[in-house]
């Protein structure tokens, strides 16, 4: 049977409740903490003035109000729309978060290796070579053109993906085509990624200008500060479509840790939701690399922090992820959002990878089993 | 009792017939002998080698071969491989030669036509006279040494990383290793990134003469002049030594006293991904704060690029060190093939698992290091050079790491030239490996297709 299942972990022990309980009250204070900064510049508004701005919106909101005009809405709170954005933009980074997280354990438990991550496939840097072909196409406008930037980044990831499929096919002699090997697949995605990752730096590097350069970095590392409704439509539909399906199947997942004898005798299609459940986490880190920028770290990262706490059983993983993932990058959100960097606040990505190695290393330290040696 | 008492008590029961063989197999096996349909090699006591003193239990070829490392040919295509490696390594040296002298440049800019054959064989005679002169010392080879010795430091570092490569997917036991997964090549990149950035002292060649520089390089103390000369390679160096120790330090600690393997790639990658990151934030802020020169060395080490060693002196500070660790993993080749065993097997032979790992890991550091901190970062040559030739030769270590260097050799010469032809890439030396490296492993696995592609055996 699968590890840790019978056995208590830190959830079931009573004296570890603690950690459940104290990573959604971080969760929570950190996020509203991290409500009170700019978003333009950087400074720090009193919190009572944070919440007359909501106040503020939701009275817009109430059907029957008087609707207030930019400037009146200014002169009222002189910081309405930093606030809202950077609620905008702290909701979205914890979903992305909760999205990485999850789609990394997805991928760790369907591959059966434990540095799986849904970068392997090449698919994060299809989104950056359609993020690249969007900026050179548009110029400066593709600032504008989100939409249309978005949607070059999740054509060029499928067809990514679906190059390494057909790469994989490709590759498997004829009498064994029927079932591709997942090493072949993770091999060429390998490949794959790594040739358009250079093509990608290559461009950037070489080719772009500096408008061009500076959007691209936007784009594609920190966070656009448009945050159209198409983010929210793109948030919202992978949670709805990938993260609520693969919640309801937990069990079905938590077997695919099993051997395929084992999964198919408690009658669960191994195949078949192998492949469903890696489509549904490939979607997922589409999307949150869409709005949030390449941070492979927590796809990496969180499954293990989390498996070390609340043990490998998925339907724990599932909620553990979702929290922990969701903390992080609030977290790195808060600290990046005060620090200066280059007339812009610290871009994400590399400020997780920064804050997630310390933490990791620690974790490994107060851990009390030991790793596996072979 | 003695044994002659013995000896009489066992006769005066038995007679002097010997005791009855009745087992039905060993008159089967003794008639089959007799009739020799049978060879005597296949008694049982034919396996301590010796017994049969009169017969040898293998044949001496067979003794050659029978190492508890040695493979099954499966998917091999050669028995022996010795006469491939050298002929190859014969040829390194002289594709070397011929690639350095041939014209680079396909496309005449005057006329926007490519250049036609005469061109070529009087460009290649000009270029061949030219080194000529240079060689026997006769005049400067107007330039074409520059070249020459280029390709020179493009084939060591090939051979390196391949090496390296080679070393890291053994010791890992995992086919999707290479020198960059445990972040060895980043952190190289890092460290000399950290010096042109912020340490490197910018002598402005308008404004100081030859003279006045001498003059200002003898008053410098000790550890001045190590950085001014040397600098680069120091924090190279520094960079990945503290990112390979960490990284082992770590694995240590979470295999409590002993070297896991599984925490090694977990860190290995975490660390890697710190390291981009932090190069690609450090870029970041020298394209908006910095000078033109930082950006452009900055680039250039994040992109590879062979045009900082022209002198005899740059190849073989680079050849030097690379040549020596080289020769190292070569001489602990059978160590690396009985890691690729499991642990438990190679702890049987007497092979202590967690300090040959730490010391291969080491080794491909300090190589990575020399080549990254002159060339930049080169990233595709470790991981598919291997892989490459792990289906010519084979997985055994022994044919594997000659095959790898004299590959990797090749393949980054070729590569180098290809990219000077046209000036393609504007120079980036590590977007051409990856782009043409990956294009060609794919072709290749597509023509060529096996079903045990990545893997390690």
């Amino acid at each position: 049977m699968q590890h840790g299942t019978n056995e208590l972990y830190a959830s079931d022990r009573k004296e570890k409740r603690k950690i459940c309980c104290f990573l959604v009250a971080a969760l929570f204070v950190v996020f509203a903490a991290s409500l009170c900064v700019g978003v333009d510049a950087i400074e720090i508004y009193p919190p009572t003035e944070v919440l007359h701005c909501y106040g503020l919106a939701i009275e817009q909101m109430i059907p029957g109000s008087l609707p207030l005009s930019n400037t009146d809405l200014l002169a009222r709170e002189p910081h309405y729309y930093q606030v809202l954005t950077r609620l905008s933009i702290n909701l979205a980074t914890c979903i992305c978060g909760a999205l990485l997280a999850v789609s990394g354990s997805v991928y760790q438990l369907a591959f059966r290796n434990p540095v799986a991550a849904p970068t392997m496939l090449g698919v994060s840097n299809g989104v950056r070579l359609g993020l690249m072909i969007a900026v050179l196409q548009f110029d400066v406008l593709a600032g504008q053109f989100v939409s249309r930037a978005y949607a070059y980044a999740a054509i060029s990831a499928l067809l990514t993906l679906g190059l390494v499929f057909v790469l994989a096919y490709l590759i498997t002699p004829k009498e064994r085509r029927a079932s591709v090997s997942v090493v072949d697949m993770l091999l060429l995605g390998t490949i794959v990624s790594s040739m358009i990752g250079a093509a990608v730096t290559y461009v950037q590097d070489y080719v772009m200008t500096e408008d061009q350069y500076n959007l691209f970095w936007n784009l594609s590392e920190t966070m656009s500060a448009d945050q159209s409704t198409l983010t929210w439509i793109l948030l919202l539909a992978a949670c709805a479509v990938a993260l609520f399906p693969l919640f309801v199947c937990r069990f079905g997942i938590n077997a695919l840790s099993l051997s395929d004898d084992d999964a198919k005798m408690l009658g669960i299609k191994t195949g078949s939701l192998r492949l469903v459940t890696i489509v549904l986490s490939t979607f997922m880190m589409i999307v949150a690399q869409l709005v949030v920028g390449t941070i492979s770290m927590v796809c990496l990262v969180v499954p293990h922090v989390s498996r070390m706490l609340f043990g490998a059983d998925f339907r724990r993983q599932i909620a553990a992820n979702v929290f922990i993932g969701a903390l992080l990058l609030v977290i790195c959100r808060f600290a990046c959002s005060l620090i200066p960097f280059a007339g812009q606040t610290l871009p994400l990505g590399p400020a997780v990878s920064v804050v997630v190695l310390p933490a990791f290393v620690w974790l490994v330290a107060l851990q009390q089993r030991r790793w596996a040696v072979e | 009792m003695t044994i002659e008492e013995k000896k009489q008590r066992t006769q005066a029961h038995y007679g002097n017939n010997p005791a009855p063989n009745n087992s039905k197999r060993r008159n089967r096996r003794r008639e089959l002998i007799e009739n020799g349909g049978l060879s005597k090699q296949t008694q049982p006591n034919d396996f301590v080698p010796g017994y049969n003193a009169s017969e040898p239990a293998m044949t001496r070829k067979a003794q050659r071969k029978d190492t508890v490392l040695c493979f099954e040919d499966d998917g091999v295509a050669r028995k022996s491989n010795s006469g491939l490696i050298g002929i190859c390594a014969i040829i390194v040296p002289c594709f070397v030669l011929l690639v350095s002298m041939l014209p680079t440049g396909v496309f005449d800019m005057s006329s926007m036509t490519f250049h036609d054959f005469a061109w070529w064989r009087e460009t290649l005679l000009e270029n061949v006279s030219a080194f000529a002169n240079y060689v026997t010392g006769i005049s400067d080879g107007n330039g074409i040494e520059f070249v020459f010795w280029r390709y020179c430091t493009a084939a060591v570092a090939g051979a390196g990383l391949a090496a390296c490569g080679a070393v890291s997917q053994g010791t890992l036991k995992n086919y999707l290793a290479s020198p960059s997964t445990l972040g060895i090549v980043s952190g190289a990149t890092l460290g000399a990134v950290l010096y042109v950035v912020f340490f490197e002292f910018s002598t402005d060649a308008s404004f100081v003469t030859a003279t006045e520089y001498q003059a200002r390089l003898s008053a410098m103390s000790s550890i001045e002049y190590a950085l001014a000369t040397a600098g680069r390679q120091l924090f190279s160096f520094a960079g990945c030594f503290i990112v390979v120790v960490f990284v082992l330090g770590v694995s240590y600690l979470a295999g409590r006293g002993k070297l896991s393997k599984i925490a090694l790639i977990v860190i290995g990658q975490i660390v890697a991904m710190v390291t981009a990151a932090v190069v690609s934030l450090i870029r970041y802020w020298v394209t908006y704060e910095g000078t033109e020169e930082q950006l452009r060395l900055v680039t250039q080490l994040s992109n590879g690029v062979f045009s900082n060693t022209i002198t005899p002196i740059d190849f073989a500070t680079v050849a030097v060190p690379v040549c020596v660790c080289l020769l190292l993993f070569l001489i602990s080749a059978r160590r690396m093939n009985a890691l690729s065993f499991s642990d438990e097997e190679a702890r049987s032979m007497g092979m202590s698992v967690s300090r040959a790992r730490a010391v291969s890991m080491l080794l491909c550091a300090l190589t990575t290091a020399i080549i990254v901190s002159f060339c930049g970062a080169i990233g595709f040559v470790g991981f598919m050079v291997p892989h490459f030739m792990r289906r010519i030769v084979g997985a055994d270590f022994k044919w594997l790491l000659p095959a790898s260097m004299v590959g990797g050799a090749l393949f980054l010469v070729f590569v180098y030239f290809v990219m000077l032809l046209g000036n393609f890439f504007n120079g980036a030396l590590g977007a051409a490996c990856t782009v043409v490296g990956a294009l060609v492993f794919v072709i290749v696995l597509v023509l060529q297709r096996r079903s045990g592609n990545a893997a390690w055996n």
